[in-house]
């Protein structure tokens, strides 16, 4: 009730601003009148009331001082002449506006990345107790790994530390038939019942898994990603309780998962639950799972993993062989995701950020030169007793209009490039789909907006109140220099620009440095002319290897004879495509000390067909390759690259060597090849060395066919497709491309980085040389006379130029220095994003400053020419 | 003796005690005002009006318009709830620091 009726009180002395003085005014005349007839009645002069009653005009000023509502009065006052001053002046409004617009941009689209990516919770109920738990063994040259089922139970029975342990597989061929489109592979999960209780998510519709569902026989259920069931089955809720076939067998959907939950990640699409061969929790060889775990409340992370790493010991205690060298890693799951990402999306938040800088100093400059004009109307209200405060508010609302539009602007602009960037950003880019302009990211907008209105509004104005008065009108006697202070103030925003600028070019030019080196790597096969297509074999359809391969060699057949190919083969995992498959070797007769204490090397373990050598161009160097004469029942064969050669064998010949997995009984297979190394993981990464089986003898169902062609590969996608379908008309291919397309893809995340950064780089030295020019054309403006006098006494044109160039080349000296340290100091963060590039790559740091400096000197030169063209006579006549 | 001047604040206290008895207006308020303090407190007349727009905006007091004794059309306030709970506030912490006031005079 009070509130109700404050508010509507100040409401009304708001907007009927005029009415409640006009009612005041009324009252008190009323007043001043009884008071002044009661003094004539009692014989005394009028003038004794209205001095008994006190001054009108100011009392007025009071009450509306009272209703507390005058600063908004004042301040919207000030807004309105903002706006007029915009009008009358649109070339400042436009390039300040846009100055606005484009910093807003750019650091909202930015941030809503570092948002979206980064800082946004996971999607699950109290997400800061959620850790991943992986085993690392570097040892074993492996740096982090999926666990092994028998670790699950032993980390869930042995821990006090976690309410509870979860695990998933990922499924990589589901093989989805039936009505509603072709048939499809999907991405799975094989995903344990408690996992969804444990991430404290219920699914969108019908439920989760139940602990009977885990056992053998009863694990035909499915749970849908909300993507799936909203493109494939029409987002029609009945689909609960109907049968889906997933790789030819029946499964019942029992629920839909909502639109945010993506785990592991986005690509998974479905879920069943989670079998496994018993026998896994005695050999303890499958590292095929993610572990996931909910801290209890009040553990801390360091608790967990101190707990986690005497767990870890007790199992290689009591398994000493297959364990050895196995420890564990607990992560929070929510910087775990994001890890490879969160220093490159720091580092383009810092740089755009020091872009905003930049484009902050012209617009402060801007204001300066008008602060400057309006020299004389700011001495007058000063005189006229308004505040330093006063004066700061009116220039701070007077810049709020054109924040106003510059900030719509730029967030307009950052929705679209939002939009427009998505399908540009990498495919690996993890949690892209949650970057949109969340409640936070606008915030953040509306923050940095706030900050460069009282930044670049108040200066101008404690410029203006500082310098007083007295010096302003004696200033505009002459014509208003806007004083030394002024100048220097000028000088401290060119400084400012020139460093960040050359901050961020000399960035971009070592990221730029970086990816071209990257781009000389030999991958060690020859990507051109290569189509790819990955082909998920339904194990359902082809129960055996024999069954597997002999559909593999069926598919071959018909994709040789398409017209155009010239060479054809398939191969489990293929280069920089992501995906890795990775076991411990150890050759006959070498001492496992030399390679890794009592555990082997650790390759990259491929099955190929003949022709997969001949395809990718990877050079044979000893020995022979694959041929169709290594069958299943034929000698055991392998070959291996040349690193593992150096490495194991140091020169002798290892053809007829033997080798093995190195794990209790396995057989030996003899090594009958050499062939050249190939990078797997990343370009940036020389990761293990290979070592290769025929098909026949090692057969995987999930297959990489690479087929060469004579002309452009692409050309070759319709026919590749139709003579697999020709062969089995339900099989699902799936991330088809070329090999050009995947090793870009590869780099996908790093070209991304270098164009963001360069971009920023060239938009901060457009911006910094409009700023060296404004400022070095501003004190030639100023300098006019002098100029004209020095001309008239006698002095030289080129001394006028060199005059302005000095001044030039002085402040570029001065930001640079701040630059080159600024980069150096941030080297070491910078060099984790270098490959083969030094962080203080001498050539870099040149050449930014070369570049830099030769704009500053364009943007110097013309304000220098129009100095030394100054006319003597009609500079001293300015006056 | 010589009208004291008023202490700071002490007027909105003056106004609330003098409308605790019943609404009236601003002549009314500054009449009532001398008569409570026997014409000790000289209240500057116009000065009641700044106080009386603070007051109202802090939702102590609300205003309407009627009909004065003279017939004229005149502004009435009146205490509020919240009003009335000030009043008691102000004059508690009132008495308070006159005691201390007086206590402060008479041990010097």
């Amino acid at each position: 009730m009070r509130l109700l009726r404050m508010i509507r009180l100040r409401l009304r002395a708001l907007l009927r601003f005029g009415a409640v003085d006009a009612e005041l005014d009324e009252e008190m005349r009323a007043h001043l009148e009884r008071l002044v007839a009661e003094h004539v009645a009692r014989g005394m002069a009028p003038t004794a009331a209205r001095r008994e009653f006190g001054p009108m005009t100011q009392l007025m000023e009071e009450s509306r001082e009272a209703r507390g509502v005058t600063w908004i009065v004042a301040a919207a006052q000030d807004m309105q002449y903002g706006l007029r001053l915009m009008r009358r002046t649109p070339g400042f409004a436009a390039a300040a506006t846009l100055t606005v617009a484009l910093g807003i941009a750019a650091t909202t689209a930015i941030f809503s990345v570092v948002y979206g990516v980064l800082l946004r919770p996971l999607p699950y109920g109290e997400p800061d107790r959620l850790v991943n738990i992986w085993s690392h063994a570097p040892s074993r040259g492996l740096a982090r790994g999926y666990v092994a089922m028998a670790n699950v139970y032993d980390y869930k029975a042995r821990n006090h530390v976690f309410e509870d342990v979860g695990a998933v597989r990922a499924i990589a061929n589901f093989n989805l038939t039936g009505p509603g489109g072709d048939p499809e592979r999907l991405l799975g999960g094989r995903m344990a019942a408690n996992v969804l209780p444990l991430l404290r998510v219920a699914p969108l519709l019908g439920r989760g898994f139940t602990a009977e569902e885990e056992t053998i026989g009863h694990e035909r259920v499915a749970l849908l990603s909300y993507g799936l069931w909203r493109r494939r089955f029409g987002g029609d809720p009945s689909i609960v309780g109907r049968d889906i076939s997933l790789s030819g067998v029946p499964h019942t959907v029992v629920g839909v998962m909502g639109p945010a939950f993506a785990f592991p990640s986005r690509d998974y699409q479905i879920w069943t639950p989670l079998t496994f061969d018993p026998e896994e929790l005695v050999n303890r060889l499958n590292y095929s799972y993610l572990a996931v775990a909910r801290l209890e409340r009040g553990v801390t992370l360091e608790r967990a993993r101190a707990e986690m790493d005497v767990i870890a010991a007790q199992i290689v205690r009591e398994h000493p062989v297959i364990a050895a060298g196995i420890g564990v890693e607990v992560v929070p799951m929510l910087s775990d995701t994001v890890a490879a990402v969160r220093t490159p999306l720091y580092i383009l938040q810092a740089a755009v950020l020091a872009m905003l800088l930049i484009g902050c100093a012209n617009l402060a400059n801007l204001l300066l030169t008008r602060a400057v004009a309006r020299q004389r109307e700011l001495a007058v209200r000063a005189a006229l007793g308004a505040g330093r405060a006063r004066l700061v508010a009116q220039s701070i609302a007077e810049l709020v209009p054109l924040m106003g539009i510059g900030g719509a602007i730029g967030v307009a602009a950052a929705a679209w490039a939002i939009g427009a960037v998505a399908p540009l950003l990498p495919a690996d880019l993890p949690r892209a789909e949650n970057i949109a302009l969340h409640l936070p990211v606008l915030a953040f907008a509306a923050a940095t907006m706030t900050a460069i209105a009282l930044l670049v509004g108040a200066w101008p104005a404690l410029e203006a109140a500082r310098s007083g008065i007295a010096a302003a009108t004696a200033d505009l006697s002459r014509g208003g220099t806007g004083g030394v202070r002024r100048a220097r103030t000028r000088d401290v925003l060119v400084v400012t620009q020139i460093a960040a600028t050359l901050w961020l070019a000399i960035g971009a030019t070592l990221l730029t440095r970086s990816l071209a080196e990257l781009k000389r790597v030999h991958p060690g096969f020859n990507p051109e002319h290569v189509y790819s297509a990955h082909v998920a074999i339904p194990r359902t359809k082809y129960r055996t290897d024999r069954d597997v391969a002999a559909y593999m060699r069926r598919i071959l057949d018909r994709v040789d004879a398409l017209p155009g190919v010239v060479a054809a083969g398939m191969v489990n995992r293929l280069p920089l495509a992501g995906g890795a498959q990775t076991i411990p070797i150890e050759f006959e007769g070498v001492d496992p000390a030399i390679l890794a204490p009592g555990v082997g090397l650790q390759v990259d373990m491929r099955p190929v067909t003949p022709g997969y050598f001949g395809t990718l161009q990877i050079p044979l160097i000893a020995g022979r390759a694959f041929t169709e004469n290594d069958t299943d029942d034929a000698p055991s064969a392998a070959i291996i690259d040349e690193r593992a050669a150096r490495a194991v064998f140091r020169g002798a010949d290892p053809i007829g060597r033997r080798l093995r997995f190195a794990i209790p009984n396995q057989p030996w297979h003899t090594i009958v090849g050499v062939v050249g190394h190939v990078r797997h993981d990343r370009l940036d990464d020389d990761g293990r060395p290979q070592v290769y089986w025929s098909y026949e003898q090692n057969t995987q169902d999930r297959q990489v066919l690479v087929v060469r062609s004579a002309g452009d590969p692409s050309a070759l996608a319709q026919s590749i497709a139709a003579a697999i379908r020709s062969v089995d008309p339900e099989q699902p291919i799936y991330d088809a491309r070329t090999l050009d397309e995947v090793v870009e893809r590869s780099l996908a995340q790093r070209w991304l980085q270098t164009a963001l950064l360069g971009a920023f780089a060239a938009m901060a030295i457009l911006l910094a040389s409009i700023g060296v020019y404004g400022v070095i054309a501003y004190s030639v403006g100023q300098r006019t006379r002098e100029f004209g006098i020095r001309l008239a006494l006698g002095a030289r044109r080129g001394e006028i130029v060199r005059a302005v160039m000095r001044r030039g080349a002085a402040l570029f000296a001065v930001g640079a220095g701040i630059g080159l340290a600024a980069a150096a100091a941030s080297a070491r963060v910078l060099s984790t994003l270098l490959f083969n590039v030094g962080a203080f790559d001498l050539a870099s740091f040149a050449a930014a400053t070369m570049v830099l400096f030769a704009v500053a000197l364009a943007a110097c030169g013309l304000p220098a020419r129009r100095a030394a063209g100054v006319d003597p006579s009609v500079a001293l006549r300015t006056e | 003796m010589k009208p004291v001047d008023l202490v700071q604040g002490t007027l909105d206290l003056l106004i609330l005690k003098a409308l605790a008895l019943e609404p009236m207006h601003g002549w009314a308020i500054a009449a009532r005002i001398r008569q409570l303090s026997n014409d000790v407190l000289l209240v500057q007349q116009g000065s009641l009006y700044p106080a009386l727009q603070r007051l109202e905006h802090q939702g102590w007091i609300a205003a309407r318009w009627g009909l004065s004794e003279q017939k004229r059309r005149a502004k009435f306030y009146a205490l509020t709830r919240a009003g009335r709970r000030q009043l008691e506030k102000e004059a508690k912490s009132w008495e308070r620091l006159a005691a201390a006031v007086s206590l402060v005079v008479r041990t010097t």
